[in-house]
């Protein structure tokens, strides 16, 4: 028997497709047709039986449930099942930006750290427990805040907004009321105004001090399970009893918590309460003010910081100081720099196609940076805009010099990184996990000296993996890695390694490339490519890891994603007004 | 709802007043037994548990840890020269290895920590570390829970590698990750004031209407959570539950710090954020803070069950205190392994500062060392190759109220599951486990030369 992770992540179908032992990929390597065969129907059935990879070219396909399939809107009742909703955590982000927007204070506390189930902290959010030292620190941290706003005389009065002559003054309850409404995104119950009026007369009884009593009110209102998590549950759909409806303010506070990475404002919470979510028209209308929002920024960083694993990359994209000396902090800030200016562009210029993200020829550059791509320094320390040469090898962000430094060891390159980023991350296939016993080390790396034996990256990688149980898998990845041979370890440009001319062409999935510019083009016309970027928004955006039973709803959003003309705000607001994004299956 | 109210804390206070939460009370020699191994009036002296991991580990070879005699003879390696001068209470464990195979620093964590871990879960999912069983810590704080304020202590020295991908060392299951703290101020916090407003003392006006003002707030976010819970579905329930047990659990701890204002656990000054320094960590004073308050919370019974992550596996930690220009990890794949040997030896000096620490606690007629029992390991012997090898460096410190044989170098056959130190250590704080671990790890058969019965 499958553990229950282990039968899950086997049920989901093709996003896995790639197989635990990468048979079907290797044994046809051409399989590039769009058939409806593959495992996503035959496998997601029967999880325990499903033999990822064993379904020849089926191997290679990431969605093929894509056919057919119309506007996420238009999906009839019965032809999905959403994804399950119930109870989300607020993430760290999210827990900061609702104070900001509720309350205007903006200090970092310490509150539960994020968990990344599986690739996203929403999808954590859905799933991980509250550990005791995190109650605790919610608790501190709701007193803190409270603290902060009622030890300030001017904001107190504002927040509250009358001034009480004691704990049974009307004040007390349409301070709950009202602040209670923001907190918990959705009007309290009268029995809920009783009770944290109750902690304010309380506590106002216990200290001799009305403030005292309303500042308790406000923690306890923080520290509310309503106000740490968010309840996606719904009411059956009397169109489909299978599926449960969201209501306005549970729709309002999804929405969001995805597009704003905080709390609905006054003007959604209204909106909810008119009852403008329940029409399409009406909700559209809401998604489209809502995006135009530099708050939708936030979201946006949040989805690549994850999807690209960027939060630690200092660290993570850190080098050996003996070999690339040249790799100071400052240096990685603009790489990272870059990478952020290159999908800003792609994502908000006006009527821009994020597909452009992986061809541009558009660089983010400080003088430290110029120096590495050998471009034109800007003056002062500044980052600059810059055109890389029409002939230039590096185009598009995969080339750029945060993701190869990311994806490479401290002492060298590493195509198998790189190769398995654009294989996972870029075309959302699983790579099954090494065998247990293989050796993740090349020549040279146990020593930190590169061997001078004449033999080039290409040459190394494919005597490590001669062993048939590491070659298919390596099959797979590494020719997409070795076609950023070009770029060492740090990003900068070369044409020869250990003495020997870098060849940098090979097959994408049958299809020939010369390097890591052909292989751009590849990826930015394969339709896999803009598919995952519908994939990857739909895990993020639901906090959920899609099951087979959700996979017409995420090839939907890849249509509408290409009759959007990929623009990427477009695939957000299609995902927001969904009926995937409005309804859940029951909560388990 | 006032009924229920009023019986919960009732039943806290005749807990705190009737003793049934031990607190603040540092055992005195008078209320003995003339051996000093059990109460006068019945009942054994508390044994305490610690864990202590340190991320990445050695690539040296085995004889840079692993004492050339075996038996009390033993004469400290390199690695095991900063201990010294607490030999007596050190037993080196060599010749082990952990069964489960694996590449990479998931089971490089889960395999020391719970003896378990689940192979087949794919990269998108793995991020949760992929074990099967709690962390060791966690299985010994449940066992124990009800005995003291806190269940257990979770402290983090170094915070590099904080991302999401190194989790924490603790957990209670694959989705319950227990968060630990980094600053020593946050400790304190949870140790003497927990959060908020301070009950400040009991028996002071102030303090019980601070309490008072407090436990309204914390009624009011039981009952929301009552109401919220039953409109979920069991996973979430459960889920929310957890976080309700936090509840009644701060509460506890709000009764019990109100009223334990013993004399002699006076509370120390609240240590600062801890500065950084050669712009670095400066884990050393972290760790030193964070021993002491460590050792105050063994001595005044606050809680028996201690995990100190001082760096987490696959630690990008800097150790600029030798001179290490790059993250721990990076440098083990590197050949720089005069840098990884004094890495360890710093490491390994900072632990011998908690074990002087507990040393120097009177606890009984003897001191913190005594009563309680370290699990001390890394994650590889050799973490170039990222597969486990015999000879994984394992440590059993303290003698554990006399059942375990404190200070010996024991060898095992080479190759020999290290799961069974893990449940060895378990017998000796007096959680007999029939078995112990999963998957490759499973045993039954604790080691028993080196329990002593009693």
């Amino acid at each position: 028997m499958l553990p229950p992770a282990a039968a899950r992540i086997f049920s989901f179908g093709l996003a896995i497709a790639l197989g635990a032992n990468c048979v079907g990929a290797i044994a046809d390597p051409d399989g590039t047709s769009q058939g409806g065969d593959g495992p996503a129907t035959a496998g997601r059935s029967s999880p325990g039986s499903s033999t990822p990879g064993g379904s020849g070219s089926a191997g290679l396909e990431p969605s093929a449930g894509q056919e057919g399939a119309g506007q996420p809107g238009s999906l009839p009742p019965g032809s999905f099942a959403p994804a399950p909703g119930g109870l989300m955590r607020l993430t760290a982000s999210q827990y900061h930006n609702t104070l900001r927007d509720l309350l205007g204070v903006t200090g970092a506390r310490a509150v539960a750290p994020d968990q990344r189930g599986s690739i996203f902290s929403s999808i954590g959010a859905f799933e991980v427990s509250t550990a005791q030292v995190d109650v605790e620190r919610y608790e501190k941290a709701a007193f803190a805040v409270a603290r902060e706003v009622f030890g300030d005389e001017a904001k107190r009065r504002a927040l509250v907004g009358c001034a009480p002559s004691s704990a049974s003054d009307p004040c007390v309850r349409a301070f709950v009321s009202a602040f209670g409404r923001r907190a918990f995104r959705r009007p309290l119950e009268p029995a809920e105004v009783d009770r944290y009026a109750l902690v304010v007369s309380k506590s106002a009884a216990a200290l001799g001090d009305v403030w005292g009593g309303l500042e308790h009110g406000l923690a306890a209102l923080l520290q509310a399970p309503d106000f740490l998590y968010v309840p996606l549950l719904g009411k059956p759909d009397p169109a489909d009893r299978t599926r449960q409806r969201l209501d306005g303010f549970e729709l309002a506070s999804r929405l969001s918590f995805f597009l704003w990475d905080s709390t609905p404002d006054d003007a959604m919470l209204d909106a909810a309460a008119k009852g403008e979510l329940d029409s399409p028209a009406g909700l559209r209308a809401v998604i489209g003010r809502m995006v135009a929002s530099p708050k939708t920024r936030d979201a946006v960083a949040r989805f690549f910081a994850e999807h690209f694993g960027l939060d630690d990359f200092l660290e993570e994209a850190a080098k050996d100081s003996k070999i690339y000396p040249q790799a100071t902090p400052a240096l990685l800030e603009a790489m990272l720099g870059e990478l952020r200016g290159i999908l800003e562009q792609a994502i908000f210029s006006p009527q821009a196609d994020f597909m452009d993200a992986f061809e541009t020829k558009t660089a983010f550059v400080n003088p430290e940076l110029a120096k590495l791509y050998g471009l034109e320094p800007p003056a002062g320390g500044a980052m600059a805009e810059r055109a890389l040469p029409e002939d230039s090898p590096r185009v598009g962000l995969l080339s750029r010099a945060a993701l190869l430094a990311l994806k490479a060891r401290p002492i060298r390159s590493s195509p198998t990184l790189r190769g398995v980023f654009v294989r996972e991350q870029i075309l959302c296939q699983e790579v099954p996990p090494p065998p247990d016993d293989a050796e993740t080390e090349l020549p040279g790396d146990a020593d930190g000296i590169l061997p001078e034996d004449g033999k080039a990256m290409r040459e190394r990688l494919a005597d490590h993996s001669k062993k048939p149980e590491c070659a298919a898998c390596h099959a797979l990845f590494d020719p997409l890695g070795l076609a950023f041979e070009n770029f060492d370890g740090l990003g900068a440009y070369r044409t020869t390694e250990n003495g020997q001319r870098i060849d940098p062409s090979g097959t994408l999935d049958g299809k020939p490339f010369s390097g890591p510019r052909e292989l751009a083009a590849l990826l930015r016309s394969d339709r896999r490519t803009a598919d995952c970027v519908a994939r990857q928004v739909f895990r993020f955006g639901t906090g959920r890891l899609e099951e087979g039973s959700q996979e017409p709803q995420v090839a939907a959003l890849s249509e509408a994603f290409q009759k959007n003309r990929r623009s990427f705000v477009a695939l957000l607001s299609e995902l927001a007004a969904s009926d995937g994004f409005r309804f859940v299956a029951a909560s388990p | 709802m006032s009924r229920f109210i009023l019986s919960r804390r009732a039943v806290l206070r005749g807990a705190v007043h009737g003793g049934a939460v031990a607190l603040a009370l540092p055992t005195l020699e008078a209320m003995l037994t003339s051996d000093g191994r059990a109460y006068a009036a019945g009942g054994t002296l508390p044994k305490r548990f610690g864990k202590w991991f340190w991320g990445v580990g050695l690539n040296q070879g085995a004889g840079f840890w692993v004492p050339s005699q075996t038996g009390p003879d033993w004469s400290p390696t390199t690695l095991l020269a900063p201990l010294a001068g607490v030999k007596e209470y050190v037993s080196p464990i060599s010749g082990t290895q952990f069964k489960h195979p694996g590449i990479g620093h998931n089971h490089s964590r889960a395999s020391p920590l719970s003896n378990s871990w689940d192979n087949r879960v794919p990269n998108l999912i793995a991020r949760y570390g992929g074990a099967t069983l709690p962390s060791i810590d966690q299985v010994v704080a449940a066992a124990w829970k009800g005995k003291t304020v806190l269940p257990s202590i979770e402290v983090r020295i170094s915070k590099a590698g904080e991302g999401p991908h190194s989790g924490s060392c603790s957990w209670k299951g694959p989705k319950e990750i227990v968060t630990p703290v980094s600053e020593p101020g946050e400790l304190f916090d949870r140790l003497f004031k927990t959060g908020g407003a301070a009950p400040a003392g009991g028996s002071s006006q102030a303090g019980s209407q601070i309490l008072a003002a407090r436990q309204s707030v914390i009624d009011a976010t039981l009952e929301s959570g009552r109401a919220l819970g039953q409109r979920l579905g069991a996973t979430d329930r459960a889920r929310l539950g957890a976080h309700l047990d936090g509840i009644r659990e701060l509460e506890r701890q709000l009764v019990g710090v109100a009223a334990g204002g013993d004399a002699s656990c006076k509370t120390p000054m609240k240590p600062g954020v801890v500065p950084s320094k050669n712009g670095g960590e400066d884990l050393e004073t972290r760790h030193k803070l964070m021993s002491d308050l460590i050792a105050l919370a063994l001595a005044c019974d606050r809680t028996r069950v201690f995990s100190v992550e001082f760096s987490c596996n696959q630690s990008s930690t800097r150790y600029w205190q030798v001179g290490a220009g790059n993250g721990h990890h990076a440098i083990s794949h590197t050949g720089d392994s005069g840098t990884m040997a004094k890495i360890a030896v710093f490491v390994m000096k900072q632990f011998a500062y908690l074990l002087e620490k507990l040393k120097s606690t009177p606890d009984g007629l003897g001191n913190l060392l005594d009563s309680t029992l370290i699990y001390n390991t890394t994650e590889y012997l050799s973490p170039r190759a990222h597969v486990f090898h015999a000879d994984h460096p394992i440590l059993l410190c303290g003698k554990a109220g006399g059942s375990l044989r404190a200070g010996i170098h024991h060898r095992r056959p080479s190759g020999e599951n290290a799961g069974r130190v893990m449940l060895t250590a378990l017998h000796a704080i007096g959680l007999p486990l029939k078995e112990y671990g999963a998957q490759a790890g499973r045993t039954d058969q604790p080691i028993q030369d080196l329990l002593i019965a009693g």
